[in-house]
C-alpha cells in the first residue's frame, strides 16, 4: 500500500485553461469554489466563486452541485 | 496548495468532475504562485508499506519530522513555537495508534527507522520545501494543506475499515486532523488582514 494507491490523482488545470472554460460557458454550468480563509476571499475572489474554507469542507459538501465541473483554488 | 488537497477529498466524497487551479488566483491574476503542485505528503510519504496501521504511522512522524526540521529552519520565534507543537500533536497520534494496534509497540522501532532512513531523507526534505518557506503565512499555508491530506486519509480508511472498531477509530483521528486544521486557519487568520 503507498499513498499515490490510495488517493486519486486530482487533474490540475491552468488559470488559463479556467478562462478558457469560463469564457465558453454559463455561470450556471460550472461552480468555483475558494477554499481560502474569508479574509481572503475579502481582500479579492473570482467573481462568482463560493467560499468553503478548507476547514469547513467535510461538514458543508451538501451545499456543492455534484453534477457540476467544480474549480477549485 | 490547500486547493490541491481540497479537490483531493472532494474526490473521495464521489465528486467526479473535480480540478485543481494550478496556482491559485495569485495565477489567475497574472502573478507567480509559490509552491508546486507536486509537493505534499505523498512526496514524502512514498514507501509502500504493509497496512494502513504503517501507513498512518509513517505519516504521523513523517510529518513530525518535517515540522521538526522546519523549525530549525526558520528564525522567528513563533513559528518555531508554532512548528514545535505541531510536531507534539503528531507525536500525540503516534501514541493513539500504537495504542489502537496491538502490534504497535514492535512496530514502532521498525517504522521509526525505516522512515528516517528509507523513507524519509531529511536533507531531501528541506531542500524540496526550502523554496516555499519565506515566512508564517507560508509555513501555516504548506501545514493547513497537509492537515487537510492528513483528514483526508483518515476519512478514506474510516470509509473502508473492515470492523466497527477501526471505523470509529480512524473517524476519531479525522476529527482529529481537522481540529489541527481549525487551529492553524485561527492562527492563519490572525496574520492575514
Amino acid at each position: 500500500m503507498n499513498w499515490k494507491s490510495l488517493f486519486t490523482p486530482g487533474a490540475n488545470m491552468s488559470p488559463d485553461e479556467v478562462k478558457i472554460f469560463m469564457a465558453e460557458h454559463q455561470l450556471d454550468e460550472y461552480q468555483l469554489l475558494d477554499v481560502r480563509q474569508l479574509k481572503e476571499y475579502e481582500r479579492g475572489h473570482l467573481p462568482g466563486s463560493m467560499l468553503v474554507p478548507v476547514k469547513e469542507l467535510t461538514g458543508r459538501m451538501e451545499e456543492l452541485d455534484r453534477t457540476k465541473p467544480t474549480f477549485v483554488y | 496548495m490547500r486547493s490541491k488537497a481540497a479537490a483531493q477529498l472532494l474526490q473521495a466524497e464521489g465528486f467526479t468532475q473535480i480540478y485543481n487551479m494550478s496556482g491559485g488566483i495569485i495565477a489567475y491574476e497574472g502573478g507567480k504562485a509559490a509552491g508546486d503542485e507536486n509537493q505534499g505528503m505523498e512526496y514524502f510519504v512514498r514507501k509502500n508499506f504493509a497496512d494502513v496501521f504503517q501507513m498512518s504511522y509513517a505519516m504521523e512522524e513523517g510529518l513530525k519530522q518535517l515540522y521538526l526540521a522546519l523549525a530549525e529552519l526558520v528564525e522567528d520565534d513563533k513559528a518555531k513555537a508554532l512548528l514545535t507543537r505541531l510536531a507534539r500533536f503528531e507525536e500525540g497520534h503516534k501514541a493513539m495508534l500504537r495504542a489502537r494496534f496491538s502490534n504497535g509497540a514492535a512496530v514502532d522501532e521498525v517504522i521509526d527507522s525505516e522512515s528516517l532512513e528509507g523513507g524519509f531523507d531529511k536533507q531531501q526534505i528541506l531542500d524540496h520545501f526550502r523554496g516555499q518557506i519565506r515566512g508564517l503565512e507560508d509555513i501555516i499555508q504548506l501545514a493547513m494543506m497537509l492537515e487537510t491530506q492528513a483528514l483526508d486519509l483518515y476519512s478514506r480508511l474510516s470509509r473502508t475499515a473492515e470492523d466497527e472498531e477501526s471505523k470509529v477509530f480512524f473517524q476519531y483521528m479525522a476529527k482529529e486532523e481537522k481540529l489541527h486544521l481549525g487551529f492553524l486557519s485561527d492562527e492563519y487568520d490572525t496574520l492575514i488582514v
